[in-house]
């Protein structure tokens, strides 16, 4: 008799979704609060030129993949507070793409190795990558905590927090850093789509549940893990994509949370 | 939460739905990524193994959609794995890792005749690499079940000879044919044709078009101008691959009478590694024998 948790690749599937449910539903949070979730959906995809750049001048793509991410992080949390940031996004992320051509233009051998990284895959984590995809986790989730508090008064109320002296422009900047570190070793590991669902629907959902931030995380983070948990086990009973699952479920959640009276003083979603 | 006793259920439900299977019997199961792989490992173990080819045509690339649980269930089960290698499936090497084993092997083309990540990936049309699979798969088989050793030593007998009719033929198109320049759409019958001693025109349009990155004008140019001025006597296209652009290129080269001939990433169903290899062969050698009547 063999059950779901006899198989070793779907134990670690279940621990990786676990602490990318963690990070995500943390980091979520934040990113929808501040209404960036398109900013988090560019920094999951400007890996690709950093990946294949790396790659032809001989080094790891993993490198150039994190290094790419968190410049394009702190390009876009400088362009931060202004007007039009959607675009400035739009251009950031159009721009890596073409590099990313760009540079594949230039390779005269098969460029496979280079853009494999772009393509993570829950199933297929060995006990090593969870270990360190866990020590990840507790970085970004420490750095979180220590500016979450003027990264809160910076998202809510700007105008005050600048006048209280709250340095806005570095705030937002590390945050990006952040969003920027979590997605391109996530999607490394665990694929774009995964990190990118599990990012924006729990947190979108908790906003609209809860009022108080403490409480809006947590709920965030445990809506995370929870779907994460419940598409493992559907992925493997119906043979489906787990990121299928995933989306669905975050959908659901979502659309089932409208439904719900929001209670009085929650923060805009 | 109401979806809780739903999960429970569906977690008392998995072992009725996954237990049964396998394991029935004691014979090898080998799991192959690619299904020419797949039918190399059933020509050499016969009826005592068990064998599941995971890619049965190039559209089924995992890059494009999430490799399901039950390639993953079936690749943890396996005792032999045997897969290309240099980059072409690098999602085996992933599932690999997340199921830790410790009397399985692993059989890597790419490691047997030295290639690497980087170098054309097609590796099953060298004609070196069949030949060493099939060896290092009889050895292994052997030391698993020695009591069926004859056999696995017999059969490998039978496919190297089966291989050495096709590279009979292959020796004789090199004979007659030689320098004989040709082009490609995609670099999948690249070791082939250089096998047949045939001069491959455009292999950086092969290479951009392999990385997905867009061919450049001067490629693109360079491609038709070698269908239009009769450097190129055949062009070979993917035909389990086709876009706009590989049709393009076909009717240019209809249309100036170069013979086009199609060629499979994988192999065809109802066919075997010796009728696939051998009517490609015989195809490449009717073209060039009627081009030069």
């Amino acid at each position: 008799m063999s059950t779901i948790f006899d198989y070793e690749f779907m134990r670690n599937a279940f621990y990786a979704c676990t602490i990318v449910g963690i990070v995500s539903g943390a980091v979520g949070y934040f990113l929808v609060l501040r209404g960036q979730t398109f900013a988090g959906h560019a920094l999951s995809h400007v890996g690709f030129p950093g990946a294949t750049g790396a790659g032809l001048i001989g080094l790891s793509p993993f490198l150039g993949l994190t290094v790419f991410t968190v410049a394009a992080g702190i390009g876009i949390g400088l362009l931060g507070e202004r007007a039009h940031r959607d675009v400035a996004i739009g251009i950031v992320l159009t721009l890596s793409l073409g590099l990313g051509l760009l540079f594949l233009h230039f390779y005269t051998a098969f460029a496979s190795q280079a853009t494999n990284v772009l393509f993570g895959n829950v199933l297929g984590i060995s006990l090593r990558t969870v270990i360190v995809l866990a020590v990840l986790a507790v970085a970004i989730l420490v750095a979180l905590v220590l500016i979450a508090r003027p990264l809160l008064f910076a998202s809510l109320q700007p105008e005050l927090a600048e006048a209280r002296g709250v340095p806005i422009t570095l705030v937002s900047t590390l945050f990006m850093v952040l969003v920027a570190v979590a997605t391109s070793e996530a999607v490394q590991i665990v694929g774009v789509l995964l990190v990118f669902a599990l990012m924006v629907a729990p947190a979108a959902t908790a906003l609209r549940l809860t009022s108080g931030v403490g409480a809006g995380v947590l709920t965030s983070i445990a809506l995370a893990v929870v779907i994460a948990w419940i598409s493992l086990t559907l992925a493997f009973l119906t043979d489906w994509p787990t990121s299928f699952w995933i989306t669905a479920l975050g959908a659901a959640a979502y659309v089932v949370s409208g439904l719900v009276r929001r209670p009085s003083g929650a923060p805009e979603a | 939460m109401r979806s809780l006793p739903f999960l429970a259920a569906l977690l008392v439900a998995v072992p009725l739905l996954t237990g049964t299977a396998a394991r029935a019997e004691d014979k090898p199961t080998i799991v192959a990524a690619e299904n020419f792989y797949g039918d190399l490992a059933r020509q050499i173990g016969g009826s005592n193994v068990t064998v599941t080819s995971i890619l049965s045509s190039p559209d089924d690339d995992p890059h494009l959609f999430e490799t399901s649980p039950s390639t993953a269930r079936t690749i943890a089960d396996a005792k032999i794995v045997i897969y290309n290698g240099a980059d072409y499936d690098p999602w085996m090497d992933k599932l690999l890792s997340a199921s830790t084993s410790k009397d399985r092997t692993t059989i890597i083309a790419a490691d047997l005749i030295g290639k690497k990540s980087g170098d054309n990936p097609h590796l099953w049309y060298d004609p070196a690499t069949l030949p060493a699979i099939a060896k290092a798969l009889s050895a292994d088989l052997a030391k698993r079940d020695p009591a069926n050793a004859v056999h696995y030593e017999a059969n490998l007998k039978a496919f190297q000879t089966s291989l050495e009719a096709i590279d009979k033929e292959i020796a004789e198109v090199k004979k007659t044919y030689a320098g004989t320049e040709v082009t490609a759409t995609e670099p999948v019958f690249g070791y082939m044709a250089e096998a047949l001693g045939l001069k491959m025109l455009n292999y950086d349009f092969q290479v951009a078009l392999m990385n997905d990155a867009e061919p450049s004008a001067t490629q693109v140019a360079a491609f038709e101008n070698s269908l239009k001025d009769g450097s190129a006597k055949i062009l070979f296209y993917n035909s389990q691959v086709t876009d706009e652009a590989t049709t393009r290129l076909l009717d240019i080269a209809k249309q100036n009478k170069v013979t086009v001939i199609g060629v499979t990433e994988t192999e065809p169903a109802g066919k075997t590694i010796q009728t696939w290899f051998g009517g490609q062969i015989d195809e490449v050698q009717k073209a060039l024998a009627a081009r030069t009547q």
